[in-house]
C-alpha cells in the first residue's frame, strides 16, 4: 500500500491506533484465555477416527493441520455442562459463519466410547442446531484416549472430563485453552487474536 | 301472647332448625368443594412445576444461556439435568450444582464453603429472581456478587411458572425414594440360577441382615432384601445387590446395581466390584496359551502399577464369541489354581460352548485373619453349611459391606444421588472379607479390562 498524501497518512495513523485501541480492549476481555502457547509440546497424532456422519478421517491432516480449531470436549449422555458447551457451540459456528472473516472450524470430541457412536453425535448436535464448520469425532478407545492425551484432555471418568475449550491455530502452529462459560463473541475474539 | 309468642318461638327455632338442616350441609359441601378445588389446583400446579422441573417444558419454551447469544430450547436445559431428579445437587467437571429443595433454599448459608453458598433464604420474590435472572439471594453486595455461574441458564417463566415450581421443590423433600420409609431400607437382590448356591447366598444375606437389624440397622431403618426373580416387586426397592455371581447382560435401568461383574448393557448405575485379584497375569498368559484365545487389546489403567502386577478375570460377552479380561492388582499369597469352566458355556450359542473359560470368585485365601473369622461366624449360624461355597460367601458379604459402608455414609437423608457420591469416595475400603475396596473413576469399585477374542 502506498500512501500517496499527508492527509491519507494521518487517516491511517488513525485507523491503526483506533485498531490497537480496539485490540486491546478485546485482549482485556480475554482475562479467561491462557496465553499462546507453541505447539512444540503439543503433537497431535493423525489418527484415523469417524466424523458424524460415519466418514473415516485423519484426525490432524483432515480438521486440524493448517487451520484455526476450536475443540471443546463433551458426551452425549452428559446433562450438565456438555448441553451448554454444544449450545454455545451452535452459537459460536453461527457467529463465524455471519463473521465471514475468520475460518474457525469447531471440533466436539466424545469422551465416551464406545457408547458415542456417529449417529449419537449427530443426533446430540442436532438438537442445538448443527451445520457446516462443526465436526463431531468419535473412534475406538484407543485412539481417542491417545488423541485426548495429546492434548492434555483425558480424564479416567468420563464426568471429569475439562469444559475448557483448546483453540489451535496451526498455521502458527500455537495454542490456547480459554474457559467453556466465557461468551461466544470472547471464544471468537480469542481465536482470532494470536 | 304467650302461647302464640312460645309458639313463634317454636316455629321460629324450627325454621331455623331447617334452615340450618338445609344450609349447614351446602355450607359444607361448598368448604370440601372448595378444598377439593385448592388440592386440585395444587396437584395441577405441583404437576405444572414436575414438568418445568424434569423436562423443561415451559410456556415460553425458551432459556437464555449467558454468553451464548440466542435463545435456547428450554426442554434441552432442564432443571433436573444438573440439580438431579430430586434436586439432591450433582457435581461434574468440578462444577457443582447445588441441593435446591425447597428445603435446601429455606436455608441461610453465612459463610462462601464453596464457592457460591453464602447467601439469604429464598421467598418467592428471591426464587424468581433466581431462576428468572440468575440472581442469588444475597444482601448486602454488590451486583457483581449476586450472579450465579453463567452456566445456569435463565428460564422464562411466568409467576404462575415459578409458584409451580417452588411447590414442586416443595413436595420433593416430602418424598421418599422408592423403597425407603422411616424404619427401613428395601434392598432388591437377584441370586444364582444353581438353588444349592442360591440357598447359601440367602442364608448368608439372612444372617447379615439380622446381624444388622438387632443393631438398630442403618440409621435406625431396617434391611429388608427383596428377591428381584419377582419382577413386579423391582420397583419398590432402593437399589439392587446383583449376588447371581455371574455374567448378566442386562441390568436394572434406574437403580444402582452392585454387582461382581461387569455387564454389556451400558449403565451408570452399575457399579462392579472387581475387588479381587483372581489370577495373576501369567494365568492370563497360560489361558491364551492353552484355549485358543488372542489377546484384542488392554484397556488402559489409570495408575502407575507395573503391568506385570496385573491380574486378571475372564468371563464372556453376550455374543460368546468374546471374553473379557478385568485386571486388577496382584496381591501376595494369592492361589493361581482358579481356572475352572463356568456354568455360562450352557448359555452360549453351540460352537461355542465348552470353549469359554471363566474364573471363580476368591477363595478364602485372600481373605484376612479377621475376615476368615468373620465369615466362619456366618457359617457356624448356617447349619450343614457347604464350605464348598465359602468364595461365594466372600462375594456376598463384601457386596453387603460396601453396601453398609455407603449408606452409612449417606447418612439419614438418604437418595440415590448421595448413595452414588458415597460409592465414588471409597479409597481403600476394607470389608474384611477381602482386598481393600477403591473407586476407579470409570464407575466400577475395582478396576479395569481388556478383550480377548477366541481364534
Amino acid at each position: 500500500m502506498i500512501l500517496t498524501d499527508f492527509s491519507s497518512l494521518i487517516f491511517y495513523r488513525k485507523v491503526i491506533a483506533a485498531t490497537a485501541v480496539a485490540l486491546l480492549i478485546i485482549n482485556t476481555n480475554l482475562a479467561s484465555a491462557e496465553p499462546a502457547m507453541p505447539n512444540q509440546n503439543r503433537v497431535i497424532p493423525n489418527l484415523a477416527v469417524q466424523d458424524q456422519f460415519g466418514s473415516d478421517k485423519q484426525f490432524y491432516s483432515d480438521l486440524v493441520e493448517g487451520r484455526l480449531v476450536a475443540i471443546n470436549f463433551i458426551f452425549t449422555r452428559c446433562e450438565m455442562i456438555c448441553p451448554i458447551s454444544g449450545f454455545k457451540f451452535s452459537q459460536l459456528r453461527r457467529a463465524v459463519k455471519a463473521d465471514q472473516k475468520t475460518s474457525l472450524q469447531l471440533i466436539s470430541m466424545t469422551t465416551d466410547v464406545p457408547y458415542d457412536s456417529p449417529q449419537r453425535l449427530k443426533a446430540w448436535a442436532e438438537k442445538f442446531g448443527s451445520g457446516d464448520g462443526w465436526s463431531q469425532i468419535t473412534g475406538d478407545k484407543q485412539t481417542m484416549d491417545t488423541l485426548l492425551k495429546s492434548m492434555q484432555a483425558f480424564a479416567a471418568d468420563k464426568l471429569d472430563h475439562t469444559a475448557l475449550i483448546l483453540l489451535i491455530n496451526d498455521k502458527l502452529g500455537m495454542h490456547k485453552w480459554v474457559d467453556g462459560n466465557i461468551s461466544v463473541q470472547d471464544i471468537l475474539a480469542a481465536a482470532n487474536t494470536w | 301472647m304467650s302461647s302464640f309468642g312460645n309458639r313463634f318461638s317454636s316455629d321460629k327455632t324450627s325454621m331455623f332448625r331447617v334452615k340450618t338442616l338445609i344450609v349447614m350441609p351446602l355450607f359444607m359441601a361448598l368448604i370440601f368443594l372448595n378444598i377439593g378445588n385448592v388440592y386440585a389446583v395444587d396437584k395441577a400446579n405441583i404437576e405444572t412445576g414436575r414438568k418445568i422441573y424434569l423436562f423443561g417444558k415451559t410456556a415460553a419454551g425458551t432459556a437464555k444461556i449467558e454468553g451464548a447469544g440466542g435463545e435456547a430450547p428450554a426442554e434441552l436445559f432442564a432443571c433436573a439435568n444438573c440439580h438431579g431428579e430430586r434436586g439432591e445437587g450433582k457435581k461434574e467437571t468440578g462444577i457443582v450444582a447445588p441441593a435446591i429443595t425447597w428445603q435446601q433454599l429455606q436455608r441461610a448459608y453465612r459463610r462462601d464453603l464453596d464457592g457460591g453458598r453464602k447467601r439469604e433464604p429464598y421467598d418467592f420474590e428471591s426464587f424468581k429472581a433466581l431462576v428468572t435472572q440468575g440472581k442469588k439471594a444475597i444482601q448486602g453486595t454488590s451486583a457483581g456478587l449476586n450472579s450465579l455461574s453463567s452456566v445456569m441458564p435463565r428460564y422464562h417463566l411466568t409467576d404462575t411458572e415459578v409458584e409451580s415450581l417452588k411447590l414442586f421443590l416443595q413436595q420433593v423433600d416430602d418424598q421418599a425414594p422408592d423403597g425407603v420409609t422411616d424404619k427401613a431400607i428395601r434392598i432388591g437382590i437377584r441370586l444364582p440360577t444353581n438353588p444349592e448356591l442360591a440357598a447359601v447366598i440367602l442364608h448368608t444375606l439372612q444372617v447379615y441382615r439380622d446381624k444388622m437389624n438387632t443393631t438398630h440397622g442403618i440409621y435406625r431403618r431396617a434391611l429388608e432384601f427383596v428377591d428381584l426373580s419377582n419382577q413386579s416387586q423391582g420397583q419398590d426397592v432402593f437399589c439392587v445387590l446383583d449376588l447371581s455371581l455371574e455374567y448378566r447382560s442386562e441390568i436394572s435401568a434406574n437403580k444402582i446395581e452392585l454387582s461382581v461383574f461387569s455387564s454389556v448393557t451400558e449403565n451408570d448405575l452399575h457399579y462392579a466390584l472387581y475387588q479381587h485379584p483372581l489370577a495373576y497375569a501369567e494365568v492370563a498368559a497360560d489361558v491364551v496359551q492353552r484355549s485358543g484365545w488372542t489377546l484384542l487389546s488392554t484397556k488402559q489403567i489409570q495408575d502407575k502399577t507395573p503391568v506385570s502386577k496385573r491380574v486378571i478375570l475372564l468371563h464372556t460377552l453376550d455374543q460368546g464369541s468374546l471374553v473379557e479380561v478385568l485386571a486388577g492388582l496382584k496381591r501376595d499369597g494369592m492361589n493361581n489354581n482358579l481356572l475352572t469352566l463356568s456354568s455360562v458355556n450352557n448359555r452360549l450359542p453351540e460352537e461355542y460352548q465348552n470353549k469359554v473359560f471363566t474364573l471363580q470368585p476368591p477363595g478364602p485365601e485372600s481373605v484376612s485373619e479377621t475376615g476368615k473369622r468373620a465369615v466362619f461366624d456366618y457359617i457356624n449360624q448356617d447349619q450343614g453349611a457347604n464350605t464348598q461355597h465359602l468364595p461365594q460367601r466372600l462375594w456376598t458379604l463384601s457386596l453387603l459391606e460396601l453396601l453398609n459402608a455407603s449408606l452409612s455414609a449417606v447418612g439419614k437423608d438418604i437418595t440415590q444421588q448421595r448413595l452414588e457420591q458415597a460409592l465414588q469416595s471409597h479409597i481403600d475400603l476394607d470389608t474384611i472379607f477381602g482386598p481393600k475396596l477403591s473407586f476407579s473413576g470409570s464407575r466400577r469399585v475395582g478396576n479395569v479390562g481388556a478383550v480377548l477374542k477366541r481364534h
